[in-house]
């Protein structure tokens, strides 16, 4: 049916790799252009929401070529941006048939991550060192870790795999907030910590949508405002369950 | 030595935060230095030379950003993976805290002292990723190869 179908199919590929990993929309819309100018064809009109995008295409026979596809905004893999920016860059240079391309793509969706051993250190690490930045105090510093590192991990197990559907954002984040909170008070009692706000703020640290907040910001920044508000308010509603989360256990409390 | 400590704690978040998001294995070491020295930028600019906060977040996020175009070209890869990780130590966090917590308290004034700062901060990282990037890439595309060449 298609002269170029394959073609176009890599393109919209890589271009929803691009955006459910979390890529700013200009990057989308050009990645997708360079895919399609380096198979020689360079007719297309995209139209990217953070969330979706429209494809139309004008090929060599004179057919249009229309494709509306759903996104749905998902954690970030910032490698995965890498991946297909190197890919693009090849196909630009016009090393690689279409074929192998379309095979890299699914290799590079197959990916796999970090282990969750690996990211849970991380996240120990992370909100460690952060609240150590935040208050300059090592007892605050050894709270936030233990209460990061529990978070992080209730919050994967109950978000990968075939979970990952079930529970609603805000909800996950209200109860990672409430853990947070909750496991501070625990060690509090016990008599480790010195300032509370700066000993939640590292163990949430793993929660707040930093990436998210970045992107939204470049996004808007192009004037693509449609997407940036859509991401800006993706963080903000995150940001506000964790809030949401912390204050509940804290209310209870006091 | 305590610039140093916070230094360490900087490079080691950093790194963590790069992890957690995943950017690909060979880069978390630049990734942490650039973060860890965004940090001092901002700690000297604020503590030593008695800069506004807001001014000194704003140098090291532009700091940052600069840095993270030119690791980009260096490595073949987009600038966004060593600028996101680079930019998590400068971000409020530790104010928006506070803000909710005032709000939660009934303390107005607190709220707003809280909430003006914390958005003047992240004004400044707005308008330093906007900044920054308005520079030219040819400028750090012949600073990246003169480099490579010496």
């Amino acid at each position: 049916m298609m002269t170029h179908g394959a073609e176009v199919e890599i393109a919209i590929k890589a271009g929803i790799l691009l955006l459910s990993s979390g890529a700013e929309i200009w990057r989308v819309e050009e990645t997708i252009h360079r895919i399609l100018e380096g198979f020689g064809l360079a007719k297309e009109d995209v139209f990217v929401l953070s969330n979706g995008m429209f494809f139309t295409i004008e090929l060599c026979d004179g057919q249009t070529y229309a494709k509306v596809r759903h996104v749905p905004i998902r954690g970030t893999k910032l490698y995965m941006i890498a991946e297909v920016n190197a890919l693009s860059r090849e196909i630009c240079a016009g090393k690689i048939t279409p074929e192998v391309a379309m095979q890299r793509l699914q290799a590079i969706e197959q990916m796999k991550g970090k282990k969750f051993s690996t990211l849970l250190m991380a996240a120990c690490l992370g909100s460690g060192s952060f609240s150590y930045l935040g208050g300059q105090s090592i007892q605050d510093a050894f709270v936030s870790a233990v209460s990061g590192t529990i978070v992080f991990a209730v919050l994967y197990f109950l978000s990968s795999g075939k979970r990952s559907k079930m529970h609603s954002k805000l909800t996950l984040n209200i109860l990672g907030g409430m853990i947070a909170i909750a496991v501070i008070h625990v060690l509090f009692q016990m008599g480790i910590g010195e300032n509370r706000n700066v000993a939640v703020f590292g163990a949430i640290m793993t929660m707040i949508p930093g990436v998210a907040l970045v992107t939204a910001v470049r996004d808007l920044a192009n004037a693509d405002y449609i997407a940036g508000l859509v991401r800006l308010f993706d963080a903000l509603l995150i940001t506000f369950g964790i809030a949401i989360g912390v204050y509940v256990i804290n209310g209870l409390l006091f | 030595m305590r610039y140093f400590l916070q230094f360490i704690a900087a490079f080691v978040g950093t790194v963590s935060f790069s992890v957690i998001y995943e950017v690909q294995t060979g880069i978390y070491l630049s990734c942490g230095l650039v973060g860890a020295l965004g940090w001092l930028i901002y700690l000297g600019m604020f503590e030593i030379l008695g800069a506004n906060e807001s001014l000194a977040v704003f140098i090291a996020a532009f700091f940052v950003i600069c840095v993270a175009r030119f690791l980009g070209i260096k490595k073949k890869c987009p600038a966004t993976m060593f600028m996101i990780p680079g930019i998590f130590p400068l971000v409020p966090g530790v104010r928006i805290f506070e803000t909710f917590d005032a709000y939660m308290r009934n303390d107005i004034s607190g709220i707003g002292e809280d909430a003006r700062a914390t958005t003047s901060i992240a004004m400044a990282i707005v308008i330093a990723i906007v900044l920054a990037f308005e520079i030219p890439q040819s400028l750090f595309d012949f600073f990246a190869k003169r480099k490579k060449k010496v």
